[in-house]
């Protein structure tokens, strides 16, 4: 833990406002950074009990365009289908065939 | 996207439908706080909303929708055996995902015939129809609450423009 996220929030050009204890909001790029030490699921729940546009969703939006490239390995992962209650890796359907992955609820 | 799943099932992509956390919990849809509430909203929504294709229960905490992002209907396809993630998409939009589709087999027979492909980068700028209709009627259906949040938020986009335009 250091004081890194001063120094990047002092850089030209940069210029970011303390939001919360844990975020803070890049103005100019509508960007928010996790500060050090900070959690997403400390901050934001994963099950939320109501929706809210604010930090969360911006966080979302910049999480989608950092955390993956095309080109890369899809991360493995583990799901329960729903038909018969097996445990399933992509790993495994993706020996098989490609994989369309599509990500959803009710709205 | 049914459409396709049927049409592309026999050209070698499976379809897998990833249920997530509600976007939007309301009073008969609310959020998820056990596995096994999440099962059954899962059922409710196959049946509710007639999901043919294979839908797959993510995990309580959301183990793989955090994985790729956390945003509610993202869009991936990824290649068989080494898994490289050939397509991604913040939104699903069947029309994208059919150009990408009818793409890849074109170069993967170009592979087959033995021509000589390498991998390029590509990014694409899509405009997806907004199913307004369709998302309202889901929001009223999950419950007030749901629809409360949602006009907060449209009060709170006029003094913070959403990203998503």
């Amino acid at each position: 833990m250091g004081l890194g996220w001063v120094a990047q929030s002092l850089q030209p050009g940069l210029v970011s406002i303390p939001t919360s204890r844990h975020y803070y909001l890049n103005i100019h790029r509508r960007k928010v950074t996790k500060r050090p030490g900070a959690t997403m699921t400390q901050d934001f729940p994963y099950n939320y009990e109501g929706y809210d546009p604010g930090e969360r969703e911006e966080m979302d939006f910049t999480r989608f365009q950092e955390i993956l490239r095309v080109g890369q390995k899809a991360p493995d992962f583990e799901v329960t289908r729903l038909d018969d209650g097996e445990k399933v890796r992509l790993s495994d359907l993706s020996a098989q065939s490609n994989v369309v992955l599509e990500f959803g609820s009710f709205t | 996207m049914e459409k396709l799943a049927a049409e592309y099932k026999h050209k070698g992509f499976d379809f897998v439908f990833i249920y997530t956390r509600e976007a939007h919990p309301g009073e008969a849809r609310p959020h998820h706080t056990s596995f096994e509430q999440k099962l059954d909203q899962a059922r409710s929504f196959q049946k509710e909303c007639g999901i043919q294709r294979p839908i797959f229960v993510d995990t309580l905490d959301g183990a793989a929708h955090r994985a790729y992002g956390t945003l509610p209907d993202m869009l991936y396809l990824v290649g068989k055996r080494n898994r490289l993630i050939w397509f991604r998409a913040d939104w699903t939009d069947a029309d994208t995902l059919q150009v990408v589709l009818d793409y890849q087999l074109k170069r993967l027979g170009l592979r087959q015939g033995n021509r000589k492909v390498g991998p390029n980068y590509c990014e694409l700028l899509g405009f997806r129809p907004r199913l307004w209709n369709r998302f309202v009627e889901h929001l009223h259906s999950n419950g007030p609450r749901a629809v409360a949040d949602w006009e907060a938020a449209m009060e709170y986009w006029k003094t913070h423009p959403p990203r998503h335009g």
